[in-house]
């Protein structure tokens, strides 16, 4: 049996687009520092650590190696983890592993990007089909454009819908301290007259590019209990893969197969049978205005070609039934390997009431979900109530 | 015929931001000086320096200057074409050491020198390469 684990602490640094102040290991010891105080420890108290990053996005290869001193992975038990937009869940769940297991009992998972220092869509290139893929579509946003066109066809979901879900995301982002791109003002008029970037695409769209890092604290039952006043208990995690073949890409935001199979291995095991009812909040790994609306549909929030409905009602609004994002989630936050991660962090926030104003009254039981490529998903369940 | 080769080339820019330590580090080098930093945790000195000790995990605040001159620990050459020679050098009071280019030596020497000394290039523009290469410190050219 897996023991039992809870978050006791996070810790970020203001995401932005360029800190040019800090080098790497600068800007990950932010994060870790601010994780330890979150939780009154030292790093002597930290058995093992675990660190998130997509290093071909800075050419910093091996920054378990050259940056150990900025994590607090000195001589202890670690492992990198490097998955894509997955790269803060994957790491999130593996520190739950590490506890879940009785092997280590207090586990920090590190992740960070500095997107400023490399060119992310060039490197994203290599993640593309080397024979007959790179050669014709670089970067995520093409990719990306021609799954939301087939979306909007599929779903009926409109320009102006998906531009709503931009809006709310810069919105609650100005209630978040740490989120990149806070925009009080933004309208969906704004975003629809933002740039286009590839149709259905439009700059204010998309998420930024961010440098930023994050720090995250599990711990198993007994110690979380001490050094939390209210820990958020780990309630299920979950991962699936799927076939990375872009010549069914074109439906793979009208149905996002990893994303039903995780979040529903997810829902079972937390017990949970309505996720539009018994979540209370969900900070999920939208990328971009029309995946968000994807996503509600994927995730079971509503029925199938109802995303967009769900925005206009206000249903995902920080006041609404089920927030989702109060953060200001990915499109106003984008460190790629510490995004998931953030997720992590800040469903916890709101387990542990630690949310500040972007709190969601009440919340009891909260999603976070990592998205990578357009083919993989991780998926935990926090809940205020043990499991 | 049935390998059929795809070649490719992907050239991606990068610009890194060298950080507080190696910021001060890289200035000082433009003015032909080396400044380390120093833990007042387990009492390294590390050249090039590091604002934090992962070690002992804290900050480092201490700074020192040190000469450029020091003990040539350990050397390799290149077999093929003129003779490059990269050395491992620690710098007097430092306890790390600079990978750096030889300069002013032949292969065949090596093994007796101990003592090397910076030199410096006039067009300084701080980057490790300001220091052009280490040379042998010979007897009566000390001072």
């Amino acid at each position: 049996m897996p023991r039992r684990v809870a978050i006791i602490a996070t810790g970020q640094t203001k995401h932005t687009a360029r800190r040019l102040d800090v080098n790497i290991r600068e800007l990950i010891t932010e994060a870790v520092t601010r994780a330890l105080q979150d939780a009154d420890l030292t790093m002597r108290d930290i058995d093992a650590v675990l660190l998130g990053n997509m290093e071909p996005f800075e050419g910093f290869l091996f920054p378990e190696l050259w940056a150990v001193e900025g994590w607090g992975g000195y001589m202890k038990p670690s492992v990198k983890f490097n998955t894509g937009g997955t790269v803060g869940t994957t790491t999130a769940i593996a520190a739950y592993y590490y506890v879940a297991s009785g092997i280590y009992d207090v586990v920090m998972a590190v992740g960070f990007e500095k997107q400023s220092e490399g060119h992310t869509q060039t490197a994203i290139t290599t993640v593309g089909d080397p024979i007959w893929e790179r050669s014709v579509m670089a970067g995520a946003i093409g990719n990306f454009a021609v799954m939301a066109t087939t979306y909007m066809h599929e779903s009926g979901v409109t320009e102006e819908q998906a531009a709503k879900a931009a809006v709310k995301a810069r919105r609650n982002a100005c209630l978040n301290e740490y989120a990149h791109l806070q925009m009080p003002d933004i309208t969906v008029e704004d975003v629809l007259r933002s740039e286009v970037l590839a149709y259905p695409v439009k700059r204010l769209d998309m998420c930024p590019q961010s440098d930023g890092a994050v720090a995250v604290i599990f711990a198993e039952e007994s110690k979380a209990q001490r050094l939390a006043p209210r820990p958020a208990w780990i309630r299920a995690v979950a991962t699936a893969h799927e076939q990375q073949y872009m010549g069914d890409s074109p439906k793979r935001l009208a149905e996002m197969r990893s994303l039903i199979a995780a979040s529903r291995r997810a829902y079972q095991a937390a017990g949970i049978t309505n996720p539009r009812k018994e979540l209370d909040v969900a900070e999920i790994y939208e990328v971009a205005s029309f995946a968000e609306l994807a996503m509600y549909e994927n995730l079971g929030f509503c029925d199938r070609g109802e995303g967009g409905k769900l925005i206009d009602m206000g249903v995902t609004e920080l006041t609404g039934e089920l927030p989702v994002n109060p953060s200001g989630g990915v499109m106003s936050t984008n460190p790629i390997g510490a995004t998931a991660l953030i997720r992590v962090a800040e469903a916890a926030l709101q387990i542990m009431g630690k949310a500040g104003r972007r709190q969601v009254e009440g919340a009891r039981m909260a999603l976070a979900t990592g998205y990578g490529g357009n083919a993989w998903t991780d998926v935990m369940i926090l809940s205020q109530e043990k499991p | 015929m049935s390998e059929w080769i795809v070649r490719q080339k992907i050239r991606i820019p990068f610009r890194y931001t060298a950080g507080r330590a190696m910021s001060r580090f890289l200035m000082g080098l433009a003015e032909r000086r080396i400044w380390a930093t120093r833990c007042e945790g387990c009492g390294r000195v590390y050249v090039p320096p590091l604002g934090f000790c992962g070690r002992c995990w804290r900050e480092i605040a201490e700074w020192q200057e040190l000469p450029d001159e020091g003990e040539l620990v350990s050397y390799t050459v290149r077999p093929v074409g003129p003779p490059v020679i990269l050395g491992l050098i620690r710098l007097e009071g430092a306890d790390t050491h600079l990978v750096h280019r030889l300069g002013e030596v032949e292969p065949a020497e090596l093994g007796r020198v101990i003592r090397v000394r910076a030199v410096w290039r006039e067009d300084r523009t701080g980057s490790i390469l300001d220091i052009a290469y280490f040379a042998p410190v010979r007897s009566g050219s000390l001072g």
